[in-house]
């Protein structure tokens, strides 16, 4: 889960008034909050076609830009969305539709047990500093991120990893230390990339093994990426790609307008509208796993009381939001409709605010209920003014609390002080929350954890699917969280422009197979 | 004289002293923790420990600001919790960004909205003058942002005269490009500037027209123009000079919102990232250094009124 709004919000601040003193300017910088959002929308085609112009520079315009380059220390979803697959890559890797597909490695076998991952290098692959791509950097990248005492912020995708060794220059075993359905994706995200050995100062430079090289790093601005001309696969198809980092959404657009940017991220519908039926521009809509979620503390009353928090989902018409929003997708569950083991779960708890009342009453509450919902600035006000309006005619007074994402991670998630809270958590696979006691719904049901762990552990696709879809209805039924929407990624492109991903836009945007037609 | 400058540049010193222990203190009120915004939440809460007692936030505050001050006085104000830049050379960087958009922004609005308002105040009855009071009233209700979103849907999205935000990848190195992409954001920030200054100086001129010297200075044989410019301008400056000085404080706030409509990479742009991240060390360096040429363009403001009037000149 992580930070990531399709909709930045806009900056409405006027005019400080004259400042005098020292401490009055403090205030006033400390006044200024930080906004902004990631999030976006793409659509496919074909590389290496005829009349395209290998030499061109296509620039990509993004919304959330990343605060360090350095991977195996930053958490958020920006920096391994511009370098994974791009510049950094693992043994394996997924495109936008979730594929995984062998990199590093050109093949592995796993042991019946499920225990050990035996993978095969792919001779010829060289970092972009000229060294050969050797066993002991997977061996190394990889015992880092599990080591004691390691700082990878995505150490937990690689739990269920003991141990990682070389049998041979050209064989990495990777040993398990319990059966794990999903290590293969697990492995295609950043916690999997592979570093050159020894490699320093990742926060300013990146020497990786992709299709692209890291260029330069404008701060605030953009990421550039030139071509890298020696690597093992198909080149990429155009020489440069840059990263422009835009975090009002009318920038963006008019960006997009003048041909400042190639393909933009915009959210807002009425701006996607506008492009309706303009020859000149390609819009482009795809899927995401970005699950906006009203999380409930159910470690504290009122809504340790399950009865409760049926009410609040009963009480909170999801169509409507997203008819306010103009973008969104009902989801019933934390699993999004791109996932194997997807259930569609939207009957369960409909919109019923008759019934809803009735909840509260029997619950202990029939005047109502007073709650505060915790939400971050990064979203747009109108999903907790939406949410707070529906919750108020069953009765129950919502008071929003606007807060920084910093101080979200730091109240909510860290010290679990809160009733209500939405955030979009973007991260895929993510079920396994629900099976967290420590996690920040306080939610502990050791059924729920013992399916997950089933479903971790299943020694087929058909048993892990039927477990995790288990997993999502019973944490649905029991109304640990409401899904308010799942998002939808949007992008406008110049036509003649084509290869772009068109989903997960803000998770990994893999830029190999852009072409730019000859006009 | 020189007695006043030195006693001006104590109190500089002592301000900056002040200003680090606010700006070290104020910040430690936000909410938040840079090691949780780095963790992020697939992190562990042990992780979470490791990266503060890494980056030395698990330290006594007091510690922590006398490590930062030492720093300081020996010429670092600091390095990023999140990517290890040096605060004194990504400010520079962003500088090349804000300081001519500051700049331009201020010198533009003082051109024209110290003439104006002269105009204003010795026209103050006529239709012209009121005219230009309606208009400086407005230039100060209407916001920035709005101002910039029509002037960059008319000019750059409309009729393609100028970039509609942004600013060339090669910097002041393109200085053609540079130019063109910090019209528009000077323009928005130069007309509240002008606004505002219109204003002073129009009441501060209208004040001075009545006083005896002028009327003096008629009696002598001056226009009225003649004898406002001479006399009138000069004393009608210095409150003037006064806000022209505080409103610099004010454009680099202002500054933040331009940036932000116009896309532009600067310190404002920068400032508020970093307060978002957590990154204290790298925004109370930022503080302080801008403070810093507040406090220095205050006391520019301090000489300029003992140059411009000779009564404290004498009185010491």
């Amino acid at each position: 889960m992580k930070v990531g709004s399709p909709w930045p919000t806009r900056g409405t601040r006027r005019r400080p008034p004259v400042m005098t003193s020292v401490a009055a300017l403090t205030a006033a910088v400390l006044l200024l909050l930080g906004a902004c959002g990631g999030g976006s929308g793409g659509a496919g085609a074909g590389a290496g076609a005829k009349g395209t112009d290998p030499a061109a520079t296509v620039t990509i315009g993004q919304i959330l830009e990343p605060s360090t380059l350095d991977i195996t220390r930053g958490s958020g979803v920006a920096i391994a969305d511009v370098l994974q697959n791009n510049v950094y890559q693992g043994l394996l890797q997924r495109d936008d539709t979730g594929t995984i597909t062998p990199a590093l490695a050109s093949g592995y076998q796993v042991s019946p047990d499920g225990l050990t991952y035996t993978f095969t290098l792919r001779p010829g692959v060289r970092f972009h500093d000229g060294n050969p791509l050797t066993a002991a950097d997977v061996v190394s990248s990889l015992t880092a991120v599990i080591a004691p005492g390691s700082t990878n912020p995505n150490a937990a995708n690689l739990a269920s990893l003991a141990s990682v060794a070389s049998p041979d220059p050209g064989r990495v075993v990777l040993t398990l230390r319990h059966r794990d359905t999903n290590f293969t994706f697990w492995l295609t995200t950043a916690a999997g990339v592979i570093l050159r050995r020894g490699a320093t100062d990742l926060a300013a430079t990146a020497n990786g093994t992709g299709p692209f090289r890291f260029a330069s790093w404008r701060h605030g601005d953009s990421i550039t990426l030139a071509r890298n001309d020696g690597y093992w696969g198909a080149r990429a198809g155009v020489a440069k790609v840059v990263f422009r980092y835009i975090t009002d959404p009318n920038a963006q657009n008019n960006a997009v307008r003048t041909g400042q940017v190639d393909i933009g991220a915009i959210a807002d519908a009425d701006l996607i509208n506008s492009y309706r039926g303009n020859p000149d521009f390609v819009v482009v809509r795809g899927t995401t796993t970005d699950k906006f979620t009203l999380g409930f503390n159910a470690a504290r009353a009122p809504l340790s009381d399950e009865r409760v928090r049926h009410a609040l989902r009963q009480g909170i018409d999801k169509d409507g939001l997203i008819k306010v929003l103009g973008t969104g997708v009902r989801i019933g569950g934390d699993v999004p409709p791109s996932d194997p083991w997807y259930e569609d779960l939207t009957g369960i708890d409909r919109y019923d605010p008759a019934h809803a009342r009735a909840l509260l009453a029997q619950s202990g509450h029939p005047r109502g209920l007073k709650l505060t919902l915790t939400v971050p600035t990064i979203y747009p006000t109108s999903i907790a003014e939406y949410v707070a309006s529906q919750l108020r005619q069953i009765g129950v007074e919502v008071t929003i609390r606007p807060v920084e994402f910093s101080t979200w991670l730091t109240d909510v998630f860290a010290h679990h002080d809160y009733d209500l809270s939405i955030v979009d958590h973007v991260e895929p696979r993510d079920l396994g929350n629900y099976a967290l006691p420590a996690y920040y719904w306080g939610y502990d049901d050791p059924r729920t954890q013992a399916l997950y762990q089933t479903g971790v552990q299943a020694s087929s696709d058909k048993d892990r699917d039927d477990s995790f879809r288990a997993v999502a209805r019973r944490v649905s039924q029991q109304a640990v969280s409401d899904w308010l929407l799942l998002g939808e990624s949007r992008q406008v492109a110049r036509s003649g422009i084509r290869g772009y991903p068109a989903n997960n836009t803000s998770q990994i945007y893999d830029a190999s197979k852009i072409v730019v037609t000859r006009s | 004289m020189a007695l006043i400058l030195i006693r001006r540049l104590g109190l500089l010193l002592v301000s900056l002293l002040v200003a680090s222990v606010l700006v070290f203190a104020a910040l430690r009120l936000l909410p938040g923790d840079v090691a949780q915004v780095i963790a992020g939440t697939r992190a562990s809460p042990e992780q979470v420990d490791r990266i503060a007692h890494q980056l030395g936030t698990d330290r006594p505050l007091v510690i922590q600001y006398l490590h930062w001050l030492g720093g300081v006085l020996s010429g670092d104000v600091g390095h990023s919790a999140v990517n290890g830049v040096s605060v004194s050379g990504e400010l520079g960087q962003k500088l090349t960004v804000t300081g001519p958009l500051v700049a331009a922004a201020t010198l533009l609005g003082a051109l024209v909205g110290v003439s104006l308002g002269i105009v204003a105040a010795a026209r103050h009855r006529r239709r012209s003058g009121i005219v230009l009071s309606v208009l400086s009233q407005l230039g100060l209700a209407v916001p920035s942002f709005w101002v910039g979103l029509m002037a960059t849907t008319v000019f750059a999205v409309h009729w393609r005269w100028l970039p509609a935000g942004g600013f060339p990848a090669g910097g002041w190195n393109e200085p053609a490009a540079a130019v063109r992409s910090l019209v528009l954001p000077v323009l928005t920030l130069a007309l509240l500037e002008g606004a505002v200054l219109l204003r002073f100086t129009r009441s501060a001129t209208l004040e001075v027209l009545h006083a005896d010297y002028l009327r003096t200075a008629r009696a002598k044989g001056l226009t009225r123009g003649r004898a406002l410019l001479r006399h009138g301008v000069r004393n009608a400056l210095l409150p003037v000079l006064s806000v022209l000085g505080l409103e610099f404080a004010s454009l680099l706030l202002g500054a933040v919102v331009i940036e932000n409509v116009f896309s532009l990479p600067g310190a404002g742009q920068m400032l508020v990232t970093d307060v978002g991240n957590r990154d204290l060390v790298k925004v109370q360096g930022t503080v302080l250094l801008v403070t810093a040429v507040i406090l220095v363009v205050g006391f520019l403001v301090d000489v300029g009124h003992h140059l411009l009037d000779p009564r404290l000149r004498d009185a010491r």
